[in-house]
């Protein structure tokens, strides 16, 4: 019973997030809009490498294939931490929902991932449109191969890769709306740190040993940075991915771990202190 | 009432709407803090990436250049045009509707307050960027500088009140809109690499590009502070940038005037949870 409730809770929280993030205008926008936003992202990155290797005088096409797939599959981190990063708050002040969600029962962690379950499948879209459009400019105007077979991807591991990022990721939103749960004016630059540190420490456009030391170290405790290089090893179907696919795991139950435990406390500190359904307008 | 006493009213208003601008700078320092530490993060992305790219030097300072201008972009597009709807959302819209006010001197006020924080928010990221990074900025005319900056500013948030004009029609759209037009103005405008000069983009998406103001702006403000160009080179930026200022504001004008009497029409002034 407890698990059909659990289950019932997750569809509903995926077919809000669904309503929330695209009933705002009809599909065709919505559409435009999920498409035009990463094609944006990745166009910037694959001039920045054009420009820059342009003016250096040399073109590294195996860096290119680093960028263009760090850029790509970032969207899946960038999506899921700015729409978490808000949840709380769009719930709580904005259509003062939270205090229901909160008295029903098995609710709001269920929700939550209903919700990871709605932005990670706007996210695949972008990114399979990302993919396949930029890919096919970058290489008709500029000469760009990406050098991907997509006879010899490895599938099943890009696959496995993507469900378990978007757990990894799926926590961290858990984690940020534990810190919304227990702040009032934090939603809107926590998301954007946290996609800020993200792309500047998980070698998502150029490689973490570039970085100092200690930033180095804070980078690979990411589950993020494994991420991004199991995908890279699918895509060009490299055979070295084992020890990625270790600590993908490994910081992905850490990351779990850390954000249940947070989320209880944070959740126990809210009820104390009558933060479920404080309003605040900010 | 003579012309006397409604400049006075209006220089009020606009004091008024800075004031608010200029007290949540104190206020919520964190805030101003974020905006100064959350766009270092992708610069310093970038940077390292034209690093890694072995790009001449004056690369990072293209960044950086471009990093410190986003945030007047930011801040037309998140201070500016959406703030409308923020203010649709909290309840203040209609207090300024029922005021006896003129509409445009709050858009200016809130423009210039915002103009005020993010000068100093970009003057920061420049502040940090050429501390955390081997870059070195030359200001070989001062005057020229100063031209470019006031007129890119002025004709940048010209464009900021028409957004808002437009989006006060909007519900969540306005957010959706805002956000939209983030990365696509970064790709043409040019944030991170020069557009005006680079053969890789075709004359018509140069063209394109030198209406928004800031790709005008970013390409001057490069000339002279690292290309070591001097005011001659600079002249037809100024000369864009002067005749985006002069079609904005009118045009921005006109277009709150029409929005307002559409929303008045369309009783969408004080619609919430849209």
């Amino acid at each position: 019973m407890a698990v059909a409730n659990t289950v019932k809770v997750l569809v509903q929280g995926a077919w809000i997030g669904w309503k929330v993030e695209s009933n705002w205008t009809d599909p065709f926008v919505f559409l435009a809009y999920m498409i035009a936003k990463p094609i944006a992202s990745v166009f910037l990155i694959g001039l920045i490498f054009l420009i820059g290797s342009d003016a250096a005088g040399t073109m590294n096409q195996q860096f290119f294939f680093y960028t263009f797939t760090g850029a790509i599959f970032f969207i899946y981190p960038a999506t899921l931490a700015i729409s978490l990063g808000y949840l709380v708050h769009e719930d709580r002040a904005k259509y003062e929902v939270l205090k229901h969600i909160y008295i029903a029962p098995e609710s709001v962690k269920p929700y939550i991932f209903g919700r990871v379950i709605a932005s990670a499948t706007n996210a695949t879209v972008s990114v399979i449109a990302a993919f396949l459009i930029g890919t096919a400019i970058f290489s008709t105007f500029f000469g760009l191969d990406l050098g991907v077979n997509a006879l010899q991807v490895n599938y099943p591991l890009l696959i496995g890769t993507i469900l378990l990022g978007i757990i990894a990721f799926g926590f961290l939103g858990l984690l940020l709306c534990a810190i919304n749960l227990v702040s009032f004016k934090l939603q809107y630059s926590l998301s954007e740190y946290t996609t800020g540190i993200l792309f500047l420490l998980s070698g998502v456009v150029f490689p973490v040993s570039m970085l100092p030391v200690v930033a180095q170290q804070v980078g690979y405790a990411l589950p993020s940075i494994y991420f991004l290089n199991l995908v890279r090893s699918s895509l060009s179907n490299s055979g070295t991915f084992t020890l990625d696919l270790a600590y993908m795991i490994l910081s992905t139950a850490a990351f779990a771990a850390m954000a249940l435990f947070l989320f209880k406390i944070a959740e126990h500190r809210a009820r104390h202190r009558g933060m479920i359904d404080r309003k605040a307008e900010y | 009432m003579g012309i006397a006493s409604e400049v006075v009213d209006h220089g009020r208003v606009i004091y008024a709407r800075a004031y608010v601008r200029l007290k949540g700078l104190i206020r919520e320092p964190h805030w101003s803090i974020a905006e100064v530490i959350i766009p270092m993060l992708s610069i310093s992305a970038y940077i390292y990436m034209y690093q890694v790219l072995n790009a001449p030097n004056e690369f990072l300072g293209f960044v950086i250049i471009g990093g410190a201008m986003l945030s007047f972009w930011s801040n037309v597009l998140w201070g500016m045009s959406s703030q409308f709807y923020w203010e649709k959302e909290t309840g203040t819209l209609e207090l300024y509707m029922v005021a006896p006010i003129s509409r445009m001197a709050v858009l200016i006020g809130m423009a210039l307050g915002g103009i005020i924080n993010t000068t100093i928010r970009a003057i920061s990221i420049l502040a940090i960027g050429t501390l955390l990074f081997p870059i070195h900025f030359v200001v070989g005319d001062l005057s020229a500088l100063i031209i470019i900056f006031v007129l890119a500013v002025v004709a940048l948030y010209g464009m900021g009140i028409l957004f808002a004009s437009l989006f006060l029609l909007y519900g969540r759209e306005a957010t959706h809109m805002a956000d939209l037009l983030q990365e696509p103005i970064y790709v043409l405008s040019g944030m991170y690499y020069p557009v005006l000069s680079s053969r890789f983009f075709p004359s018509a998406i140069k063209f394109l590009a030198t209406a928004i103001p800031l790709t005008l702006g970013i390409d001057g403000i490069r000339q002279l502070v690292i290309l070591g160009g001097d005011f001659n080179s600079v002249i037809p930026h100024m000369v864009g940038l002067a005749i985006l200022a002069l079609l904005l504001l009118p045009f921005s004008y006109l277009a709150l005037r029409k929005m307002e009497d559409i929303s008045k029409k369309e009783g969408r002034l004080t619609l919430r949870w849209q």
